[in-house]
């Protein structure tokens, strides 16, 4: 605005400017986008002569501690030019006028960035203007933008920034050095991409009229850098294409399943068929039970080898026991079940009752999570109580009473409510998968107090609506745990 | 291809009701508040993030590293923005709070699993579970936590042929981190396998992808190898020449020393 040189024309007078431009142009813009390997998100923005770096970090803890805010992220921006960015050698560090930019570009952003998504963190805009031509808080803005969007930021949109400002009388869009340094005035704006503007500021005399008109202009360069942007970030993630595959499908399917915000980790074992066949589509049921299954069949193992090894023991007991039981038999069939299972569970000790509370307790927790979950982890459990039924039956062989109980099963069902709890926990323990199902059923018609019954109740309905999922997991082969793997593993014990 | 790209801004629905994850809404318009691949079901429309931190949920199963170890908990950084706490009780047996450092120190590796996280982002993990345990042995490599699905694989067929054909150990953390354990050149090749997972992660039939570059890989390895044996073979004869000449001659000389 000083001291211009008197021969300087900054608009000639076919309406060209000193680099060729229209008044409604904006300086030609290159953009690259995660140049920085360190920095989450990062972009490297040059507009007419503007070089500018930026490097997005976060969202991260935020330090100093007490910057933190309990219900959003902090937004820092850091606006700084280089040294070398200019003709006369900058004084490195903040400035007055560094600290105004980092500020009302900070300001430019805190709109559209969804910062309540993070309480407690911190993200960081780092911007280097690495050479200065006038417009870099716009050219700044513009790097962030895409920055944060690289970084993986939810935004509501992209910020775009733009400046018009007077030269010679007239309103020109997007000036360079020498029109900044000569011209009457500078108005940089930044606006989101429905044209709410995020950042004005104006340096020098306008009217209301021009004003307006600016805003126009601006409006259109916006625009035109929007598109930039948007066409620099949709190449950024496309997939490049070269074999179309007809996976692509499923495989879409399947990223969205997994992708969802709370999948189980997944630990997947050999399936040599699967890893050729692109199977077909499997639906969210089945994937998760293959997740959820998992995570089961270690403890089951774990169960089954301790029952088999004290269950050993425990059958000269069990054998001695058999006449208490007889006699109790004879009077009311359930009960010496029940005080079967209790010896039973007495002579396998408090480790195996606390495995098996702690099974119980993890059935529960997934089940809220997951009722797929639940219906495995009851199904796999069942085989191992197997070595219940194998004694039973042999008890059975010796003792009339016993046999008669197979027999009035059916009838049960019209004897008295506690008969029937007691029976239908007495199938559970001993039944294979099928009969467990069964007995699940008939569990299902009586309303029982206790929880397990419920459960039992809920999983017989899964079971009922989804034996072919069941089976169609078959390719599926799950899961040796990470844990078993032979060279690693041991739990702390 | 019917991966659409979506960036922030993107308009994706009219029907408010749809809006999922990835998504806000704006005067009963849905738009896509981050960069990723569309994903449209019939009552949800989202968006598949391709970049971004890992933020934990409940129930995921992370691998985690300590970094404090205070009188009852143990902090662990979870490759989140937030460290994760453990606290003794989630350990499975009861710990006395000196024998901590001794079960956990600083810098060991745990598989945990995350058991609540509050509106504060305070985040509890949870050790009680057969799977979880203490990492010995094996190292991790960490992918960035967006590319975890393309690293199981559709139904986990990315993770079973990964294991079959490099025949090591894979536990994949919720948080990016990867728990690998097998032979040094088998992890090497596996951690090689998962950078170009994570380079091409968008790529259409990434599985076959990989499994053609083992595949490479291990011709390679074949090819390379006999070369080397043969080297040592022939310096190990030479070798052996020598001292077998010299076995002779010393021989040789007590033969022909005169006082025998």
């Amino acid at each position: 605005m000083s001291n211009k040189p008197e021969n300087l024309t900054l608009i000639t007078d076919d309406g060209l400017r000193l680099d060729g431009r229209r008044a409604d142009e904006i300086r030609p813009m290159k953009i690259e986008v995660g140049v920085l390997s360190r920095a989450d998100g990062s972009c490297y923005l040059e507009w007419g002569r503007n070089k500018i770096l930026v490097g997005v970090f976060g969202p991260r803890e935020a330090h100093p501690r007490r910057s933190q805010r309990a219900d959003s992220a902090v937004i820092r921006y850091r606006y700084n030019m280089a040294s070398f960015s200019v003709e006369d050698r900058a004084r490195p560090g903040p400035s007055r006028r560094s600290i105004e930019i980092s500020k009302v570009s900070r300001e430019a952003f805190e709109p559209v960035i969804m910062a309540e998504l993070f309480p407690k963190t911190a993200i960081d805009i780092f911007v280097e203007v690495l050479q200065a031509d006038a417009g870099t808080r716009t050219a700044a803005i513009n790097a962030s933008s895409i920055a944060l969007a690289d970084a993986g930021i939810p935004m509501k949109g992209l910020i775009t920034s733009c400046a018009f400002g007077k030269v010679d009388g007239k309103i020109v869009l997007d000036l360079n050095k020498e029109e900044d340094n000569y011209g009457e005035a500078d108005f940089p704006v930044a606006m989101t991409q429905d044209g709410e503007i995020t950042l004005i500021q104006m340096d020098g005399n306008l009217t209301p009229d021009e004003i307006k008109q600016g805003l126009e202009l601006v409006k259109k360069g916006c625009k035109e850098i929007l598109e930039i942007q948007q066409a620099v970030l949709r190449k950024k993630f496309e997939t490049p294409v070269e074999e179309v595959s007809e996976e692509t499908a499923p495989e879409k399917g399947a990223e969205k399943e997994v992708l969802e915000p709370s999948p189980v980790a997944a630990i997947v074992e050999e399936t040599p068929e699967e890893a050729e066949e692109p199977e077909v589509e499997i639906s969210e049921e089945v994937e998760a039970e293959i997740l959820a299954s998992e995570v089961i069949p270690d403890f089951e193992d774990e169960l089954e080898e301790e029952i088999e090894e004290e269950l050993e023991e425990s059958e000269e007991d069990l054998e001695t026991e058999e006449e208490e039981f007889e006699e109790e038999a004879l009077e009311e069939e359930a009960e010496p079940e029940e005080d079967l299972e209790e010896d039973l569970e007495e002579d396998l000790g408090e480790e195996l009752e606390e495995e098996e509370e702690e099974l119980e307790e993890e059935e529960f927790e997934e089940e809220a999570l997951e009722e797929e979950t639940e219906l495995e982890a009851s199904l796999e459990c069942a085989p191992e109580l197997k070595e219940f039924d194998e004694i039973e039956a042999r008890l059975e062989k010796e003792d009339a009473s016993i046999e008669a109980e197979e027999e009035i099963e059916p009838e049960a069902e019209e004897a008295t409510e506690e008969g029937l709890e007691e029976e239908a926990e007495i199938e559970e323990t001993a039944a294979s998968e099928e009969e467990n199902i069964e007995a699940e059923a008939e569990a299902e018609e009586e309303a029982e107090p206790e929880v397990e019954a419920e459960e039992i109740s809920t999983e017989a309905e899964e079971a009922e609506e989804e034996p072919e999922e069941e089976k169609s997991e078959g390719p599926w082969k799950v899961v040796k745990d990470p844990s078993e793997a032979g060279t690693r593993g041991e739990k702390d014990e | 291809m019917d991966k659409k790209i979506v960036i922030p801004g993107d308009l994706l629905s009219d029907d408010v009701k749809k809006s999922g994850y990835g998504t806000y809404v704006k005067n009963d318009k849905i738009y896509s508040s981050l960069c990723g691949i569309e994903s449209l079901k019939e009552d949800k429309v989202g968006v598949i993030p391709l970049a971004g931190a890992y933020i934990p949920s409940v129930n995921d199963v992370v691998i985690g590293v300590v970094i404090v170890v205070t009188p009852s908990n143990w902090i662990l950084d979870i490759a989140a923005p937030y460290d994760g706490l453990l606290h003794v009780s989630e350990y499975p047996r009861r710990v006395e709070s000196r024998e901590m450092p001794e079960i956990l120190d600083v810098g060991d590796s745990v598989i945990l699993r995350v058991r609540d996280v509050d509106s504060s982002m305070k985040i509890e993990l949870a050790l009680r579970d057969p799977n979880l345990h203490k990492l010995r042995t094996g190292q991790i490599v960490e992918v960035e936590p967006v590319k975890v699905p393309r690293v199981i694989g559709h139904g986990g067929s990315m993770i079973s042929m990964l294991k079959k054909e490099t025949n090591c150990s894979i536990f994949v953390g919720q948080n990016g981190r990867i728990w690998i354990d097998g032979k040094d050149e088998d992890i090497e090749l596996l951690s090689k396998a998962l950078r170009k997972i994570e380079a091409e992660a968008q790529r259409s039939g990434l599985t076959d992808r990989i499994y053609n570059f083992l595949k490479n890989e291990r011709m390679k390895e074949k090819e390379s190898k006999p070369v080397e044996f043969l080297k040592n073979e022939k310096t190990d004869v030479s070798v052996a020449k020598e001292d077998h000449s010299e076995d002779i001659y010393r021989k040789i000389d007590v033969l022909l020393d005169p006082k025998n």
